[in-house]
C-alpha cells in the first residue's frame, strides 16, 4: 500500500534513523568544527548531527558544485592525448538542510540541466538526497520570505522535516525522500491532522516573524528591467564594495567559474572547475588582455542584474537569490542584497546607512 | 582579526597548497643543480655549512618572515642567537613598519586599551595616508567603511585618487617632491585653529584642502588616524609619522578625546614577528638588548648564553653575509633591486631556505627545506592590533614536507643548539615564557573566537623610546615646508619627477601567484607590458597626447627607456609613478630609489 507523504518521527527515534541512513550512505549535516564553527561536512555518528544551529557560513553548495573540482586527468601516451574524466558516483545525503539552501541547490540542478546540461553535475545532483528542516523560527539576516525560498518550503525538497517538539513532521517530496524514508520505516507513522495542524501553525508563526518588511524584489526588478537604474548608481555603490568577492564565495546560488589545469605530475595533468567571481575584474579578461568590464560598477551592475532582472527571472522560473543573509553576514563593504535591492528601488545610495 | 569576512587572497587561501609550485622533498644544490635528498642529509649539509661559516668567524644571517607564525619566528630567533650566535635577524618589510611605528609613541593615547579596529570604526573623522589601503589592507578598509556608514567622516591623504578618496570629504594630494609637506601644513594649520578657536570659520568658503581638513579635525570628538607604509624611503615613513604623532598630541591637547594612531604592517604576521625578536636590535618582547629581565627569561628559555648584540637589517644581510638561512619569504619581493638580490643570493657561500613554494630565492638556495603551507600547520599570529589567534591545520602536508616549526626545530638539533623544543606545546610555553606579554594570556583564551588581544599591546604603544626626540626633530625641520609643493610641470617646460611608489605588490604574494583565479590580473598585466609601466595623470596624458596602455620614451641623466603609460585621474601633474611590481624594468633610470628628473617623450 502507499504510504502517506505525511509522516512524524519522534524525536527520540531521529539518532536511530540516521544511523540506519549512515549505515547506507555518506552523510552530510551541521556539525561542530574542532575550532567551534558551525559548518556543512561529512558525519560518523547520529550525535555529531546539529539541530539547534546557526546557518553555516559555507552553504551546501559545495557538495554539488565543489570549490575546485576535477574533471578530467590527461596525459599523452605515444604521442596521443588519452583523456579520462574522473567519475564520482557516491550515494549522499544532505541532512539538516535549511529551506534557502535547498531552494538553492534546485536552482543550480536547474541551472547545469539547462541547455547544454553538464552530467558532472547532474550525476552529481540524482546522487544527492536532501532532507530540509524547515525554519521555524526564521534566521536573524535571513529574507527568504521575499525570494519564496523559505521559511518553509513547498518544492526543492526529497524530504522536509519539521520540529513538532516531541516529535518531527516529515513531508516526502520525491521518490528518494521516500527511499530514505523506508530506510527505517517502522520508526515513521502516519500524520495526523493535529500534527499536520501543527506544522502548519509553525509555519505560520514563522513567517509572521518576518512581519511586513520585505526586500521588494519585485519592484527593483521592474527598475532594472526597464532601464531605469543609472549607471551613476552602480558606480557610487562600487565605492563601498571591496572587491574581496566573499557574497559569491558564500552565496548558494552562484555559480561562476573557471577552469585550470594542474600542473603536470608523473606526465598526468588533471582539468579542474574552479569556483570563481564575477567580482573579480579579471573574471572577463579576454585572452588578448582586453576586460569588458574593467570598471567595478560595471561588475557589480552585471551580478545584480543576474540575481534581480526580469530576464533571468522569466529564463530560470525563479530570482538568483534565496534570502540566506549570508551576503549581509560576510560584505566587509555595505553592499550585499537587501541594501542593493533598496538602493534600486529608490534610485539612491546612502552607503548603506539606512541599514546600518 | 576579521570576524568571519575574508579578502580577495583570502578567500583564495586554500588554493596555494594545492596549485602553488612546491618542493616535496628537501633539496640540496650538487654541481649547481639542485637534487632531492632526504631529510637528514639536507639537514645535514645545512649544519655542517653554517657551522663552518660561523666557526670561521665569517658572518651569517637568518631572515624570519611576517607570513610565517610567531613559533617560526622564535625558533628563527634562537636559530640566530643560539646556534649561529649573531644578532643577525630581521625580515623584510619590518623595516617600514618600525618606521611607522618608532614615532609613534603616544602618551596620550597610552591609557586606552581599546581594540584599535573597533576604535576605528566608531570615529567621527578618520585621517588615512594611504597607496591604496583597499587593496594593501582590507580588512582596515572595512573599519573605515562602517565609520562612514555611522555617519563619520574620511580625510586621505596620498599620490592619487583611490577607491578611499572617492568616499573622502576632503583629499589632499601628496608631493612628490616633498612627499610630507601636506602633512606638515595639515598640523600646522590645526595649531593655527585650536589657538583661535574658530574652527568653524576655516572650513567655509575659500579654505584651502587643508584648512578644511584641520577644520575638520578639529570639530570632531573621536579622531582616528591611520597610517600605511605609503612609500619606500624610511625618512619619509618616518616624518610623516612623526608629524602625525605630533598632530595627534595637539589634538588630544585641545581637548577632544585621545586620537586612534594606527600604523599598517604590510603582511599578516609582521606584529608578531616583531614581538618574537625578528629585528637586529630587540630581543623578543621587543625588549632593548640590554634589558636584563627579557635577557634572564631568554637564558631560562635557551638554556645558554645567547648573542646579545645587535646585527645587521634585513637588506644589509644580502648584501653582505656569507650565509643565510631564509624563512618562508622571497627577498626578490620586498627588495628595492630584485636582480641584485638575486644575485647577491647567488653569491652566498651557503643559502638555506624554508619555504613552501618555489621561488626565486628557493632556485638560489644550497638547501631547500619544504615547510607546509597555510592550512597544513597549526601555531599563532599576532594582528596589527595585538590579537593572537590560533590558527589550525585543515589538511596534512603531502610527502615529506614538514610543519616549518619542526623543520627549524630540526636545523636546531643538526646545529647542536642547546635549545630544541620537542613540541608545539611546549614551544607555545616557552614563548609564553620569553615574551611576558604573551604570559600574560590564559591559554584558553587563545581558542575563543579571536583570539585574545595582548595586555601591555596596540602597537603604537609599545613604540621604542625614540620616539620622542624623532617627533619634535621632525617637526621643527617639516613644519617650516612650504603648505603645497609646487609642481614645476607646465605644458611648456615638460619638466618631469620619476618616483618609486609603495613597498610591495599584491601580485607577488604567493596567495597570489599560485591561485588560478587570482593571478590572472597580474599576470596578464605583466604579459600585455612586457618593459614596464609608468603611472601619469590623465592631464598630462592629454597635454603629451598619449592614450592608455600607449608607450612614451623616458630619459633620464642614467639611462633611457621605452615604457607604457597606464593613466590614472587625480595624480600630480609632471610626475611619472613606477608601481613596485616594475621598478626593476625602471632601475636604469631611477638608480636606487628616490625621485630623479627625467624627459618625457612620445615613442
Amino acid at each position: 500500500m502507499e504510504r502517506s507523504a505525511t509522516r512524524v518521527i519522534a524525536r527520540s527515534d531521529v539518532n536511530e534513523w540516521l544511523a540506519h541512513i549512515l549505515h547506507h550512505r555518506d552523510v552530510i549535516a551541521p556539525t561542530r568544527s574542532p575550532g567551534g564553527d558551525t559548518m556543512f561536512a561529512p558525519i560518523t555518528s547520529p550525535d555529531d548531527v546539529l539541530w539547534d544551529f546557526e546557518n553555516p557560513l559555507a552553504p551546501p553548495k559545495q557538495f554539488l558544485l565543489p570549490q575546485t573540482e576535477p574533471l578530467a586527468h590527461f596525459r599523452r601516451i605515444d604521442g596521443h592525448m588519452h583523456v579520462e574524466p574522473v567519475a564520482e558516483q557516491r550515494e549522499r545525503v544532505l541532512f539538516n538542510v535549511r529551506s534557502c539552501d535547498a531552494s538553492a541547490l534546485a536552482f543550480l540542478r536547474e541551472t547545469y540541466a539547462r541547455d547544454l546540461a553538464d552530467d558532472v553535475v547532474e550525476r552529481r545532483a540524482a546522487s544527492l538526497t536532501v532532507v530540509t528542516l524547515a525554519c521555524s523560527v526564521p534566521c536573524e539576516l535571513g529574507f527568504c520570505v521575499c525570494t519564496d525560498a523559505g521559511p518553509f518550503l513547498r518544492r526543492d525538497f526529497d524530504v522536509q522535516l519539521t520540529d513538532l517538539g516531541d516529535a518531527f513532521f516529515v513531508e516526502v517530496g520525491t521518490d528518494k525522500g521516500r527511499a530514505l524514508v523506508g530506510l527505517a520505516d517502522a520508526l515513521f507513522q502516519d500524520a495526523a491532522s493535529d500534527d499536520q495542524a501543527r506544522r502548519d501553525a509553525s509555519e505560520l508563526a514563522a513567517r509572521a516573524h518576518f512581519g511586513g518588511e520585505t526586500c521588494h524584489f519585485g519592484s527593483a526588478m521592474r527598475r532594472i528591467s526597464t532601464k531605469r537604474v543609472a549607471d551613476e548608481l552602480w558606480e557610487s555603490m562600487s565605492a563601498w564594495c571591496l572587491d574581496c568577492g566573499g557574497c559569491t564565495h558564500v552565496c548558494p546560488t552562484c555559480y561562476c567559474f573557471s577552469v585550470s589545469d594542474t600542473p603536470p605530475a608523473d606526465g598526468c595533468s588533471t582539468r579542474c572547475r574552479l569556483w570563481d567571481s564575477c567580482q573579480y575584474s579579471a573574471f572577463t579578461l579576454e585572452a588578448t588582455g582586453h576586460n569588458p568590464r574593467t570598471a567595478h560598477g560595471e561588475r557589480m551592475k552585471r551580478r545584480f542584474h543576474h540575481k534581480a532582472s526580469a530576464q533571468y527571472f522569466q529564463r530560470d522560473g525563479r530570482v538568483g537569490c534565496v534570502g540566506c543573509g549570508r551576503c549581509v553576514k560576510v560584505c566587509m563593504g555595505t553592499t550585499d542584497m537587501p541594501t542593493v535591492i533598496a538602493a534600486i528601488r529608490h534610485g539612491t545610495w546612502d552607503g548603506g546607512r539606512a541599514h546600518a | 582579526m576579521s570576524e568571519g569576512r575574508l579578502c580577495e587572497r583570502g578567500w583564495a587561501a586554500h588554493d596555494a597548497a594545492r596549485w602553488g609550485a612546491r618542493f616535496h622533498e628537501p633539496h640540496i644544490r650538487e654541481h649547481g643543480v639542485l637534487r632531492p635528498a632526504s631529510w637528514d642529509e639536507a639537514l645535514g649539509v645545512a649544519a655542517k655549512s653554517l657551522r663552518s661559516l660561523r666557526d670561521r668567524g665569517r658572518p651569517v644571517g637568518v631572515l624570519g618572515s611576517g607570513r610565517a607564525s610567531n613559533e617560526e619566528n622564535f625558533l628563527a630567533v634562537a636559530l640566530a642567537r643560539v646556534a649561529l650566535h649573531t644578532g643577525n635577524v630581521d625580515a623584510g618589510l619590518r623595516r617600514c613598519y618600525e618606521d611607522l611605528l618608532a614615532a609613534l609613541e603616544q602618551p596620550a593615547a597610552a591609557a586606552d586599551r581599546e581594540d584599535g579596529i573597533r576604535r576605528l570604526e566608531r570615529s567621527d573623522v578618520i585621517v588615512l595616508i594611504e597607496g591604496d589601503l583597499t587593496t594593501s589592507h582590507p580588512r582596515v578598509a572595512m573599519g573605515v567603511l562602517r565609520a562612514l556608514r555611522r555617519g563619520g567622516r574620511l580625510i586621505t591623504a596620498g599620490w592619487s585618487r583611490t577607491q578611499m578618496s572617492r568616499l573622502a570629504t576632503v583629499h589632499l594630494p601628496l608631493s612628490a617632491a616633498m612627499p610630507v609637506s601636506t602633512l606638515a601644513a595639515l598640523q600646522q594649520a590645526f595649531t593655527e585653529l585650536a589657538a583661535r578657536g574658530d574652527a568653524v570659520s576655516a572650513g567655509g568658503g575659500g579654505a584651502s584642502a587643508v584648512e578644511r581638513a584641520a577644520s575638520i579635525v578639529a570639530e570632531s570628538r573621536r579622531v582616528a588616524f591611520v597610517l600605511t607604509p605609503f612609500d619606500a624611503d624610511s625618512v619619509v615613513l618616518r616624518t610623516a609619522a612623526s608629524l602625525i604623532a605630533a598632530l595627534a598630541d595637539d589634538v588630544a591637547a585641545a581637548g577632544g578625546t585621545p586620537p586612534l594612531v594606527l600604523p599598517l604592517p604590510v603582511r599578516a604576521n609582521t606584529c608578531g614577528a616583531f614581538d618574537m625578536g625578528v629585528a637586529p636590535h630587540l630581543l623578543p618582547g621587543r625588549r632593548s638588548l640590554e634589558d636584563h629581565d627579557a635577557r634572564d627569561r631568554l637564558r631560562a628559555v635557551w638554556g645558554t648564553e645567547p648573542c646579545w648584540s645587535g646585527g645587521l637589517s634585513a637588506e644589509e644581510m644580502i648584501d653582505s653575509v656569507s650565509g643565510l638561512v631564509v624563512l618562508a619569504d622571497d627577498v626578490t619581493e620586498f627588495h628595492r633591486r630584485p636582480d641584485r638580490a638575486v644575485a647577491a643570493l647567488q653569491s652566498l657561500d651557503t643559502l638555506v631556505v624554508f619555504d613552501s613554494f618555489v621561488t626565486p630565492t628557493t632556485k638560489a638556495a644550497h638547501v631547500v627545506l619544504p615547510i607546509a603551507a597555510f592550512g597544513e600547520t597549526a601555531g599563532t599570529i599576532t594582528s596589527l592590533e595585538g590579537r593572537v589567534q590560533r590558527w589550525r591545520s585543515a589538511a596534512d602536508a603531502p610527502h615529506s614536507i614538514r610543519p616549518g616549526w619542526r623543520a627549524l626545530r630540526d636545523l636546531l638539533d643538526a646545529l647542536g643548539a642547546t635549545y630544541a623544543p620537542q613540541s608545539l606545546d611546549v614551544l607555545l610555553r616557552d614563548i609564553w615564557t620569553a615574551v611576558p606579554s604573551y604570559g600574560a594570556i590564559a591559554p584558553a583564551a587563545l581558542d575563543a573566537a579571536g583570539g585574545a588581544v595582548l595586555e601591555d599591546s596596540g602597537a603604537p604603544r609599545r613604540a621604542t623610546p625614540v620616539a620622542d626626540a624623532m617627533r619634535r626633530t621632525a617637526s621643527r625641520r617639516v613644519g617650516a615646508a612650504p603648505a603645497e609643493a609646487p609642481s614645476d610641470a607646465t605644458a611648456d617646460a615638460m619638466r618631469w619627477l620619476l618616483r618609486g611608489e609603495g613597498v610591495f605588490d599584491w601580485g607577488d604574494d604567493p596567495l597570489v601567484t599560485s591561485s588560478p583565479i587570482l593571478r590572472r590580473t597580474p599576470a596578464s598585466e605583466r604579459k600585455l607590458r612586457p618593459t614596464g609601466v609608468v603611472m601619469m595623470s590623465t592631464d598630462d596624458a592629454e597635454r603629451l597626447g598619449v592614450r592608455d596602455g600607449w608607450t612614451i620614451r623616458v630619459r633620464s641623466r642614467s639611462g633611457e627607456a621605452h615604457v607604457a603609460v597606464s593613466l590614472r585621474a587625480g595624480q600630480e601633474r609632471g610626475v611619472l609613478f613606477v608601481p613596485f611590481a616594475y621598478r626593476d624594468r625602471l632601475s636604469a633610470l631611477s638608480g636606487d630609489g628616490g625621485a630623479v628628473e627625467v624627459e618625457v617623450s612620445r615613442a
